[in-house]
């Protein structure tokens, strides 16, 4: 059996290829976070589930806050809502352009990750504006925010997202360049998996340009020893999730003009991620605009209470679910779903995961490029 | 050059993401020869540490677990190897320092215990994460040899002689005792209601504020104590009372000092700081 190590994904992963020519991802450690926060007080939750992931703790955070408020039942402020969408979208452009510059263009010999440096720094900068600090804060709480936004810090955001802009410009010039060089080496649509793909924030799957709803019971964890990691599934199929399944949501007409070329290959998967970072850019903007400062910033959420609830995020890498229980007002049960999980699913001979169909169909040349085509959350996978 | 390899324990890769907030990176990482990190591209690979001779300075992130594997090492068994072989051990994070969060053990220390691991070579940096100011300083520090003074825990003082609550944009209502009205406000402290633990909490992080830009007791979050020992305790967003007083005081304050000021400052009732700011 040929194993190849793969590093730098937010920890590790071993590549392993059975005789038979069939991928197997294999994660070799788990933290066991799920069990930490049993037997604790609920709003702890907020502390302890950001601390799954370094680089999407923020939306392990919204997860969180939301599975609780749906079982206190109280629906936080629009404004709120707003101010958490933007840090949450703040976090995922710098994962982009971390996950670009740091994991894709080196392979092509581009290193140049302090070119791209300073953006990051302002989108980290944005969201401590809001939330304190990145990584791991906690302002989100049931019924709001803890935050209270002057009109000034508005337009601060504002300034940097302006400059921010300049980031994706670069980004944009540097993706304009790689697909050139994909299209050269005839590389472009290698990579393909199922076509297939789930956004469960938005209930639905996609095939190719058909979306249906979907019911959260048919989702299906399972184990796949020796790994430490478990695998997803939606009625015994696999989907991949994240940028890509969402541009496509979207009908981003760029990634859509790809698409049609490419299906599901290198140069969609990689563009839908990179020109992501625009879409968030509008919305982030849209949002300060449309906000309303005068609404508070937080209902106030009781400790006390008893409830299931489920929240579903759109986290950098894909949809994210947490399910909480809580028993006077204590936490009885919880469940993390991320979304490497999903894509990392090893599945079995007839219904391979997402990553495992586009790594058997090769070349093995090209496994390490196609395997960080996901990019893949080891610390996620392994919470 | 002086030669630099981090790696990690059991983690959440925090640290590593929150030392590529330091806005010198590029001028540090000149000043160094990047053997390994666990995020930016480096000379070796991670099975390759496992023979690596001699290094400078190993970062350690993360915490000791009986049989945590990583690269198919035992990660601890690698920790030892290397911790021997360096010079300096700079533990980043509340998990390499203490054990932390995943109720593992640090280096140097398992919870408040000393590890057979003590030692003048170690420096400590917890938080959960780490600021990438004491991170980066600190190897700084070390790349000029100097090394900074330490505390008991073997915390730069630099960092840690401070509390969290030090420059608080609170401090106002601490003084007079004005607690916040619940959470969403700018206006309140958060030690009498909300847990914050910003007065006994070694830190810094309303001196050196968090990405050039705020922190978390500033934007209405209590501070969660994350850079001592007992991090995480339980009820984060509460305050624990005897008798409406809060359990634990600011560090070094008797309680009989506290009340007699509690009490003096209350009967005052500053109108200034019972409104919201920005209402006439």
């Amino acid at each position: 059996m040929k194993i190849e190590l793969i590093e730098r994904i937010e920890g590790e992963a071993y590549l392993k290829w059975r005789p038979d020519g069939r991928p197997f991802i294999h994660f070799e450690s788990s933290r066991g976070i799920e069990g930490l926060l049993k037997g604790r007080p609920a709003w702890d939750a907020l502390v302890i589930a950001p601390r799954v992931c370094g680089i999407c703790g923020h939306a392990h955070l919204a997860a969180a806050v939301e599975a609780l408020e749906e079982a206190i039942g109280i629906t936080p402020t629009p404004k709120a809502q707003a101010i958490r969408q933007i840090t949450r979208y703040g976090e995922m452009v710098q994962n982009h352009l971390k996950w670009f510059y740091l994991t894709i263009l080196p392979h092509f010999e581009r290193k140049e990750f302090l070119t791209i440096h300073p953006y990051i720094l302002l989108t980290t900068s944005l969201i401590a504006l809001f939330a304190g600090q990145w990584p791991h804060s906690s302002y989100m709480v049931p019924g709001g925010v803890t935050c209270d936004p002057s009109g000034l810090d508005l337009l601060r955001a504002k300034g940097y997202l302006t400059r921010l802009r300049r980031g994706f410009d670069e980004a944009q010039k540097a993706l304009e360049w790689l697909l050139d060089r994909l299209v050269q080496e005839g590389i472009a649509s290698l990579g393909k998996s199922f076509d297939r793909f789930i956004i469960l924030s938005a209930k639905s799957k996609l095939l190719a340009t058909k979306a249906s709803r979907i019911d959260l019971g048919q989702i299906q964890l399972y184990e796949q020893p020796p790994s430490r990691a478990l695998g997803v599934r939606y009625k015994g199929r696999h989907y991949e999730t994240g940028p890509l399944a969402r541009m496509m949501l979207r009908n981003h007409p760029h990634v859509r003009r790809l698409h049609r070329r490419y299906k599901d290959g290198l140069a969609t998967r990689i563009s839908a991620r990179v020109l992501e970072i625009g879409w968030l850019l509008d919305r982030m903007e849209g949002l300060l605009d449309g906000m309303v400062l005068d609404q508070p910033s937080a209902v106030q959420a009781p400790f006390q209470f008893d409830g299931t609830g489920v929240g579903i995020v759109e986290a950098a890498r894909g949809s994210l679910l947490h399910k909480v229980e809580v028993k006077q007002g204590r936490i009885s049960g919880y469940q993390i779903i991320t979304p490497t999980q999903w894509n990392l699913a090893n599945g079995d001979e007839e219904e391979p995961g997402v990553a495992i169909e586009a790594l058997s169909r090769g070349p093995k040349e090209l496994s390490d490029l196609i395997f960080r085509s996901f990019d893949v959350c080891s610390v996620c996978t392994t919470h | 050059m002086k030669r630099l390899a981090w790696i990690q324990g059991a983690t959440c890769n925090g640290n590593a993401h929150s030392f590529l907030n330091y806005p010198l990176l590029q001028e540090l990482l000149e000043a160094l020869e990047l053997l390994y990190h666990p995020v930016l591209p480096s000379r070796l690979t991670l099975p390759q540490l496992w023979d690596l001779e001699e290094l400078d300075i190993l970062v350690v992130e993360g915490g000791l677990r009986e049989g945590f594997q990583r690269a198919g090492f035992e990660v601890n068994h690698l920790i030892h190897r290397l911790y021997a072989r360096a010079n300096w051990v700079v533990c980043v994070g509340s998990c390499a320092v203490y054990g932390g969060l995943f109720g593992d053990r640090g280096v140097a220390f398992a919870g408040e215990e000393p590890t057979e691991l003590k030692s003048d070579k170690v420096i400590n940096i917890p938080g959960c994460p780490a600021h990438p100011e004491w991170i980066a300083t600190t190897l700084w520090a070390l790349v000029e040899g100097r090394p900074p003074l330490r505390d008991t825990f073997l915390r730069p003082k630099e960092f840690f002689a401070y509390t969290v609550h030090a420059g608080c944009t609170r401090n106002e209502y601490f003084e007079w005792k004005v607690d916040a009205r619940g959470f969403g406000f700018k206006e309140g402290c958060l030690f009498y209601e909300q847990g914050c633990q910003g007065p006994y909490t070694h830190g810094s992080c309303n001196k050196i504020l968090w990405n050039q830009e705020s922190s978390k007791p500033r934007i209405g979050t209590p501070c969660f104590g994350c850079t001592e020992p007992d991090f995480p305790k339980e009820n984060l967003f509460r305050t624990k009372t005897y008798m409406g007083i809060p359990a634990s005081l600011p560090l070094g304050v008797s309680k009989r000092a506290y009340l007699t000021l509690t009490g003096v400052a209350k009967s005052f009732k500053i109108q200034r700081l019972l409104g919201r700011l920005f209402e006439d």
